[in-house]
């Protein structure tokens, strides 16, 4: 099997490992759109409708817990979002909102589906992206251990913004 | 026949009668055929250490009896534990599917039984069926909610009380079946961390532990026999929880 170049500046792990012929067909579902700073890209309560893919900006993820906020990570280029949802089939645990302007890609829920179940050797690679998920989490259950918090922020009203915009 | 450590070995994935209460071993019977090929079955004593943080990704582990503790070190050289694993979890995935290093130390907290998969074979497993790459996501999603939950749990409490209280509760949610209730609402569960590792799971110190559960022996909450603990009074643990 071919698997794509291994990851480079601006390519994001579910790309840089999917088997080419894969990344073929999801390339023909893929929507592109810009999305303005505060865009609530992944939100908790919320069941998501795409794969998201950041392309260009910073986002920053968060976890809720009782009207506060905890700060998980500030993400980049690469980084991608709601696989966890979409495969497994769980509501998001944290909220993704946009730093900045943001460029990114999104597919649709039912195309990554039939991608998925049409290639399972495309498990390699969200498992390579889960497992990032993952290392974020630990990360932050690590610092929160080494010297804990006096108390997670509260969330502002303010912070919270439109859904992502349809593709243009 | 009398078994080393009290347990009956599962050589065979296909014939294991648990399988499918388990999260990673409920698969097709072509993925089990396939998994009884490359597996490498062992049983260890408590205290054993099955992979080091920072050692280079020799395979993944799948846990079929008994616990295992998985512990990191933070930058000013504190022991963390960041979960404890129960029998059917696949531990080193994101070692082995990242080709990174172990993010954990994993040691037995229990006699536990365990299937290597070397790096390798477990990468072809996972490629070739699809039932696997689905249970793997399942365990990467697990163990991200674990430590979200775990998150979630210290961020918001607001003393070693709380924290500790809460721990005892969690443990409460699986009772020993023949200890559970033996009066009233008290409810019998087995705990295999020490007071140590209790304060690695809670981010605070051995002596404070000590004397929390010594305020709650007092109080009348809780009675501790050996490994074997008793809550006693499950309602004042929920109110000091004020999250």
């Amino acid at each position: 099997m071919m698997y794509a170049s291994p990851l480079t500046k601006n390519q994001n792990d579910l790309h840089a490992w999917l088997p080419v012929e894969v990344r073929d067909q999801m390339a023909v579902v893929e929507e592109q759109t810009v999305v303005p700073a505060g865009t609530r890209l992944v939100d908790h309560n919320i069941p998501p409708s795409h794969l998201v893919i950041l392309n260009s900006g910073t986002v920053e993820i968060s976890l809720q817990a009782q009207g506060r906020s905890v700060p998980l990570a500030v993400e980049g280029p690469g980084s991608v979002f709601d696989l966890r949802s979409l495969v497994c089939g769980v509501m998001p645990c944290v909220d993704v909102v946009c730093r900045e302007e943001c460029r990114i890609t999104r597919v649709p829920r039912e195309d990554f589906d039939r991608l998925l179940k049409q290639n399972p050797k495309a498990y390699f690679a969200v498992a390579k992206v889960l497992s990032s998920d993952l290392k974020i989490a630990n990360d932050a259950l690590r610092r929160l251990l080494s010297s804990p918090p006096r108390g997670f922020r509260r969330v502002k009203p303010s912070v919270v913004a439109p859904a992502a915009a349809p593709p243009h | 026949m009398a078994s080393a450590y009290n347990f009956q070995i599962v050589e065979n994935c296909l014939k294991c009668p648990t399988r499918e209460d388990k999260l990673f071993c409920n698969l097709s019977h072509n993925a089990l055929k396939a998994l009884q090929e490359i597996k490498a079955t062992s049983v260890y004593p408590k205290g054993a250490l099955l992979c080091l943080e920072g050692q280079a990704p020799r395979g993944v582990f799948i846990l079929c009896t008994g616990k295992a503790k998985l512990s990191t070190t933070s930058a000013e050289g504190k022991t963390i534990i960041l979960r404890i694993a129960e029998p059917g979890e696949v531990l080193g995935l994101t070692a082995v599917v990242g080709n990174a290093p172990y993010e954990a130390t994993v040691e037995t907290l229990e006699p536990t039984q365990a299937n290597f998969i070397s790096h390798n074979d477990f990468v072809r497993f996972l490629e070739q069926n699809s039932d696997v790459g689905l249970k793997v996501a399942q365990q990467l999603t697990h163990n991200c909610k674990c430590a979200y939950d775990e998150i979630r749990s210290l961020g918001l409490s607001n003393s070693v009380p709380e924290k500790i209280a809460k721990l005892l509760l969690r443990w409460a949610e699986h009772p020993l079946e023949n200890g559970k209730k033996k009066t009233g609402n008290e409810i019998a569960i087995r705990v295999t961390l020490t007071q140590e590792e209790i304060a690695q799971f809670a981010g605070t110190s051995r002596e404070t532990v000590s004397r929390v559960l010594g305020e709650f022996k007092k109080k009348g909450w809780l009675r501790v026999r050996g490994a074997t603990w008793f809550i006693l009074n499950k309602l004042e643990l929920e109110k000091l929880v004020t999250t």
